[in-house]
């Protein structure tokens, strides 16, 4: 029996010990553990532009060039983030930092369904302290997906060249748009107001309504067929605050502006070059805002 | 319980430690609690299904002693009668009893003659198939003599719900885990390690594999009439790779566990891919139904050594019943029907019995060209078999097969990039640790407590990484 307990106690000891090296690891070589470990780390900054939301806002919203023509920027944005995630990221960050003057949020309701409020992104957990006493907290579960991201690494050389500036991700790959608008496919606008989750956002609007920050709410575009001619949409909350959904989705603003060739990543995801594109709408909006177009 | 629970992940522990460390000393005391902890194991599915098992277990157990009791054959003919009756019974009421009354109805319908249906929602009890059957050949070995019974009621009992293998086997003989059952365990470190190995291994093939094709695969057959040819051979194939993952899968768990209370069940599985007819895929699949069906009704029947007409009877009986035996449903007898006509060849030939060696490549380290495309033909129409097995009904495995072989358009199976590298690393490991287990169990390569500890380790590693923990049940549980 002792030989049996023997070998169990090493297969635990070298199971734990594999789950710490995986851990360390990524945290030097995963893109987004480093860079959330630097936004964990911010004291005393001066953003004048935060950036929230997921994988969609991580890939495609420029914040270099936010930072060089409106103010700096800095994109908290991390893949399969939900609106909690964001919302834990803004909290701590206002918390040790300078108010900032904006806070965008970037949703992508034409693929994700953000009614998830409370799943946190376990790198968020991981870098915010909220580890539990769960089997399921095991690295090497935890953060399974990550295994697959960093592989990609070895296999092509786009994913080994990709870097992380100003918390954009910034990845030279292209995938084509091959999918066809069609019209009759859009969403009936009214009845998908109500399914996108908007109201989630209270928490984050509240919050930067307290502390007199803007706050702009945006739809990511996606590719062809998910796009709609939906309008803008304003919501608003017992409490009084209110704020504006600009749909970058929309047909006449993605269709014309967008390349389906060469702007995208993947499915619904901008490469560096749409980001750059998708920029001036992003530069639009803000402008509006700040001239006070909605208040 | 399911094996890919946390309940059991709690309850493994907890009942070996009870076994070996309160209960070491008395092997009385072992055998009650293997029979209290099945049991719980069982019931905690549905414990009302528990009276069943006990039903079972009691007429098998007077059974068995009456016939070995009684002077008269013919009195020993009526015990065994009454075993068989009462546990075919059981499983026709439970397993079949829809599936008869559904059929007759259709059949008079068609003749213009409608009748009330007679059909009840009648639950399935996990596991009926395989402890009927086990029970059964208990009261058969003792009848032709091969065994004799057990007069320790509990003794009986813990053989005939023994928790590892109690809900999809292996279907174990009597004269092989009773005895074990009866005597003294004496606990060995290296066969606990090799069980713990086992049960890795199991999980592997379960989470790492099958469940992580299962999605692709229910997408595909949920609707292969929009799908096009190639997105139906990859389901296909999917499929072969997803019922052999969960299957053997569970087995080897079952094996695993059962080695940690020191007692060895007999294999169920042994590379059934790799063999070059049909022939000798029976003999690797799912090898402690496929023996019982040759002992228990194959040789009753005469088996080969009658006329080649009644011979061929013969194997049709074994592979419509053994059909059956996975559900009630024309599929089971279309799957079953397939795998005879597959078989009859060979057996006609005389060379369904030809390879008997694990090994296709024998000596050398590679296999001959002609053993390969023996392997891959004997594996298509396995595959294309199994698409009877999963479909819902003969006309939709007709219409997958016709949509194989069809030119005409239908949608692209469309597999992220991220699980195709993820199906590429669990592949390679699954091919990569086969291959291990094979050249261990033939003894080309050794085997010891530093390779064991690796094999532990990295298979550990890569269930967390690549396993898919939405608590899949084990397919063969239907049955």
């Amino acid at each position: 029996m002792r030989k049996f307990g023997v070998f169990l106690a090493l297969l635990l000891i070298a199971f734990l010990a594999v789950n710490a090296l995986y851990l360390f690891a990524l945290s030097k070589v995963d893109a987004e553990f480093r860079k959330t470990d630097e936004s964990v780390n911010f004291t005393d900054e001066s953003f004048e532009i935060l950036v929230l939301g997921n994988s969609t806002a991580l890939d495609g919203v420029n914040t270099q060039m936010l930072s060089d023509s409106l103010g700096a920027a800095y994109n908290f944005s991390l893949a399969g983030s939900s609106i909690e995630s964001n919302y834990i990221q803004l909290e701590h960050y206002l918390a040790r930092n300078n108010r900032p003057e904006f806070v965008l949020f970037f949703l992508s309701s034409c693929h994700i369904n953000y009614n998830r409020e409370y799943v946190v992104n376990p790198i968020i957990e991981n870098y915010y302290g909220l580890w539990r006493f769960k089997l399921a907290e095991l690295p090497l579960f935890k953060f399974r997906w990550l295994f697959i991201e960093n592989f990609k690494k070895l296999l092509s050389s786009d994913h080994r060249n990709s870097s992380v500036v100003a918390g954009q991700l910034i990845l030279e790959r292209t995938v084509a748009d091959g999918t066809v608008f069609e019209n009759s496919s859009n969403p009936n606008c009214a009845t998908d107001y109500q399914s996108k989750g908007y109201a989630f956002l209270k928490p984050i609007a509240q919050q930067c309504a307290d502390r007199g920050i803007k706050f702009l709410a945006f739809e990511m575009p996606c590719w062809s067929w998910k796009q709609n001619n939906c309008d803008d949409v304003y919501v608003g909350f017992d409490s009084g605050v209110k704020f504006k959904v600009v749909n970058l989705n929309r047909r006449d603003i993605a269709g014309p502006l967008l390349n389906s060739r060469a702007d995208w990543l993947s499915e619904n995801h901008l490469n560096y070059a749409g980001s750059v594109k998708l920029f001036e709408a992003i530069k639009t909006a803000i402008m509006q805002e700040e001239s006070g177009s909605f208040q | 319980m399911l094996f890919n629970s946390v309940e059991f992940l709690l309850f493994l522990p907890v009942v070996f430690l009870l076994y070996w460390f309160v209960c070491g000393k008395s092997l009385r005391i072992q055998n009650v609690l293997l029979l209290v902890t099945s049991y719980v194991f069982y019931g905690w599915w549905d414990w009302r299904f528990l009276s069943l098992i006990f039903l079972s277990t009691v007429v098998d157990f007077i059974s068995g002693i009456r016939i070995d009791a009684a002077p008269l054959q013919k009195t020993k003919k009526i015990w065994l009668t009454f075993s068989m009756v009462f546990n075919l019974g059981l499983l026709g009421f439970f397993k079949y009893y829809n599936f008869f009354v559904g059929s007759w109805i259709e059949l008079f319908s068609q003749m213009g003659i409608y009748m009330d249906p007679w059909t009840m929602n009648i639950v399935l009890p996990v596991g009926i198939s395989f402890y009927t059957f086990q029970t059964m050949s208990y009261s058969l070995d003792i009848y032709y003599e091969r065994l004799k019974p057990t007069t320790n009621f509990v003794n009986f009992a813990a053989f005939v719900s023994f928790f590892p293998q109690l809900v999809a086997g292996p279907i174990e003989r009597a004269s092989n885990l009773l005895p074990q059952i009866e005597k003294r365990r004496t606990f060995s470190s290296a066969k606990a390690i090799e069980g713990i190995e086992q049960i890795l291994w199991g999980f592997f093939k379960k989470v790492v594999i099958a469940d992580a094709l299962a999605g692709m695969v229910s997408e595909v057959y949920g609707s292969h009439e929009e799908y096009n040819s190639l997105s139906l051979i990859v389901a296909a194939i999917a499929f072969s790779f997803q019922i052999y993952g969960d299957f053997s899968g569970y087995s080897d768990i079952a094996i695993g566990t059962a080695k940690l209370f020191g007692i060895d069940l007999m294999s169920n599985f042994n590379f059934p891919y790799l063999s070059r007819n049909i022939g000798e895929f029976w003999r690797r699949w799912h090898i402690s139904l496929s023996t019982w069906f040759r002992d228990y009704v194959y040789y009753p029947l005469g088996g080969s050594r009658v006329r080649s007409s009644v011979a061929i009877r013969n194997v049709f009986v074994v592979f419509l019943t053994s059909g059956l035996w996975h559900g009630a449903n024309w599929t089971f007898l279309a799957w079953g029907g397939i795998h005879a006509l597959l078989f009859i060849p060979s057996f006609v030939l005389n060379s369904n019995s030809k390879y008997k060696a694990d090994l296709v490549s024998g000596t050398k380290l590679l296999p001959g060209v002609i053993d390969t495309l023996k392997v891959a033909l004997t594996f298509s129409v396995v595959t294309l078999a199994w698409v009877f097995f999963r479909s819902e009904s003969v006309l939709g495995a007709v219409g997958y097969i016709k949509g194989v072989f069809s030119s005409t358009g239908g949608r692209l199976l469309v597999i992220p990039n991220n699980q195709i590298i993820t199906l590429v690393f669990s592949f390679s490991a699954f091919f990569f640790f086969s291959w291990i287990y094979l050249y261990r169990k033939n003894e080309v390569i050794k085997s010891g407590e530093r390779a064991a500890f690796l094999t532990s380790l990295t298979l550990l590693i890569l269930i967390c990484l690549f396993g898919e923990f939405s608590k899949q049940s084990f397919i063969y549980f239907q049955f």
